[in-house]
């Protein structure tokens, strides 16, 4: 299921697939990205989105299916051929050239003239923050810094698409964060359309405009980070997006099987004159500061995760042991098919 | 429980091998090389410099000395031909050792295999397999003029070519492989890098495989350069008496020439030369390493 994307396409992936052998790494995707959108391809590791990335660039011709770049077939155009960048993973910065060597090479390349070069470097380095050490050697570099050269490399020629395969992975938890602002940032500044790998769900939902939920190959959902979590399509997206109360609709006395979801911070003990949803017993309760954590087995085996503001805790006090309620709004539950 | 063993303990093996197989040597033929010459072979008392002199002066029957640059020029041709084999080896080597370094992982053990099998074969038939392709009515020449296209043998040996042909053949593998030691660490994401920012294959290879490759080229060149300089073996049977290298010379001081000091003396020469152009070389080495 995809949306309509909101403006002029730019990519349109048509029924690819790629086969390793026996290994399926891509498998019949329908994807179109539009221009000037920062879209992400999330996943665990191993389901495919580097194989997928590795396509758009150019570096794997799909076995099968279509690639098309504003509107142009690009399926076995060489990838020195196609307006696109790559941030790699592990960066692949050119270790015998400086930071501005690296970041004017595709310029070079491309032939444009020396002046140029230099002056599309310095802007491209300062947009990056690295305008004092454009005559480094990439290894006196930090992680951090190294990762910028990457970015500022692919955004010096301005590509029509950029593509960043886990640029963060190899980047500590603080520097993280500072990076996803100055993603955001670039991906505003240089106003062109950013394709992102990663496996991180946080990093998909705080980025995006829209977030594909990759499994096995295949895509499971296409859709804004606002409604894969809201309204994921089956158990893997609500499980892998957040945290996720998968109850089985007979549990609830609900008709037609099948799975009711609902997110930890929509359940509440049900206190007077709410309607309980179900009876279980209090595993634990925990307090986290600003809001409670409780665990409720139900009689049927399933654990229920609630979430709520500790404030709402004062009168309720309760040991362990105990059958509580649980409560949560209709609109917070979603019926899944598996 | 362990006992600390002294650094000196422990060096010791490594210190006896270097002693008695470099340093002994060495210093028998620095003190050789200092002697007078017995008539028959070898060397006797009193000291003498009279082995270096010879390299450069020649006796007159009055005793006198004249400058002969015969030897020199023998030195000078020795020099050029071992850096020639050095420059065509490494234009050789690199596009050998990038087609092994970029064959799949269970290929590259194999062809490093080929490319040493020739050290399986003795390096006097080895080397006596190209006098039967380059001679007269060798394999080249009988081709040639059976095809028609030359009605003579070509001189293809006895020059300076077909000793250089002989001492490349000789020392290209250890050209490749240093060369494919460095390009077995090249990522080959920065290939892909390099693509992805609009090089062409020929222009990847040039700005970013052949400036990862010099390393391994240089360590390379320096160990065609050092053994082409003082070889004998190839001069001999394929430049016979007309390309004459230092290794010849000092072969012919030690046998014929009955002039110990003065074949000890051109090889303590060579050996120092090639000791200061490692130690110019390493020292280049290190500055670049650290920029
Ligand atoms: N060059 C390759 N040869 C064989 N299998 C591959 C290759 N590249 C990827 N794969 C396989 O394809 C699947 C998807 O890999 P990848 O796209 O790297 O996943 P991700 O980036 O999501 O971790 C994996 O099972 C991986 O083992
Ligand atoms: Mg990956």
């Amino acid at each position: 299921m995809s949306e309509p994307a909101p403006r002029k396409p730019i990519i349109d992936l048509e029924g690819v697939s790629l086969a390793f052998g026996p290994v399926r790494a891509v498998s019949d995707v329908w994807l179109t990205i539009a221009s000037g959108e920062f879209f992400t391809l999330l996943g665990p590791s191993g389901c495919g989105k580097t194989s997928l990335l590795r396509i758009l660039a150019g570096f794997e011709t799909p076995t099968s299916g279509r690639v098309r770049l504003e509107g142009t077939d690009v399926t076995t155009t060489p990838p020195h051929l196609r307006p696109v960048n790559t941030v790699f993973q592990s960066y692949a910065l050119f270790p015998h050239m400086t930071v501005a060597e690296n970041a004017g090479f595709g310029l070079e390349m491309l032939g444009w003239p020396k002046q140029a070069i230099r002056e599309r470097v310095a802007e491209v380095l300062a947009l990056v923050g690295l305008a004092a050490l454009g005559d480094r050697r990439p290894d006196a570099l930090s992680g951090g810094q190294q990762q910028r050269v990457a970015l500022g490399r692919a955004l010096a020629p301005k590509p029509r698409v950029l593509l960043l395969d886990e640029p963060m992975s190899a980047l500590d938890l603080k520097l993280r964060k500072e990076m996803q602002n100055e993603l955001r940032r670039l991906h505003r500044e240089a106003g062109i359309t950013f394709v992102l790998v990663t496996h991180d769900q946080e990093e998909a939902l705080a980025l995006s405009d829209r977030v594909g939920v990759m499994k096995e190959g295949e895509i499971q959902q296409i859709a804004t980070p606002r409604d894969i979590y809201r309204q994921p399509v089956d158990s893997y997206v609500a499980d892998f997006i957040g945290e996720a109360n998968l109850i089985p609709a007979g549990e609830l006395d609900r008709e037609g099987g099948g799975l009711v979801m609902v997110r930890p911070e929509d359940v509440s003990l049900a206190g007077k004159g709410v309607p309980v949803r179900i009876e279980g017993r209090l595993l634990e309760l925990r307090f986290l500061g600003s809001i409670v954590e409780a665990a409720v087995a139900t009689p049927g085996g399933t654990m229920i995760r609630a979430r709520f503001p500790s404030a709402a805790m004062e009168e309720v006090a309760l040991p362990p042991g105990e059958t509580v309620g649980l409560a949560w709004p209709d609109a917070a539950e979603r019926h899944l098919e598996r | 429980m362990t006992q600390r063993a002294s650094p000196l303990l422990l060096t010791s093996p490594a210190l006896a091998v270097i002693g008695v197989f470099m340093l002994v040597p060495l210093g028998y033929g620095l003190a050789y090389s200092l002697l007078t010459a017995s008539p028959y072979g070898g060397a006797e008392l009193p000291l003498s410099t009279e082995g270096y002199v010879q390299i450069l002066f020649q006796r007159d029957f009055d005793d006198s000395l004249y400058f002969s640059p015969t030897y020199l020029l023998i030195l000078l041709r020795s020099i050029v031909l071992a850096g020639l084999t050095s420059v065509i080896s490494a234009a050789l080597g690199l596009p050998v050792a990038w087609f092994i370094a970029s064959r799949p992982a269970r290929w590259q053990g194999a062809l490093l295999f080929v490319v040493t099998l020739p050290f399986w074969v003795n390096s006097l038939v080895r080397t006596y397999c190209w006098v039967l392709l380059l001679r007269d009515q060798g394999l080249i020449n009988m081709a040639l003029q059976g095809a028609g296209l030359t009605h003579e043998p070509l001189p293809l040996m006895y020059n300076d070519g077909a000793t250089l042909v002989g001492l490349v053949y000789n020392f290209l593998p250890f050209m490749v492989l240093p060369i494919y030691a460095a390009l077995e660490r090249l990522d080959p994401r920065l290939i892909e890098a390099a693509h992805d920012l609009y090089a062409t294959r020929r222009r990847a290879f040039l700005r970013i495989v052949l400036p990862l490759a010099v390393p391994g080229m240089r360590a390379g060149a320096l160990m065609v350069f050092a053994p082409a300089l003082g070889y004998f073996l190839v001069p001999d049977l394929l430049g016979g008496g007309r390309s004459l290298m230092i290794g010849n010379l000092i072969q012919s001081a030690f046998t014929s020439g009955r002039n110990w000091p003065f074949g000890a003396a051109l090889s303590t020469l060579v050996t120092a030369g090639v000791l200061v152009f490692l130690v110019i070389a390493a020292r280049r080495g290190r500055v670049e390493a650290t920029p």
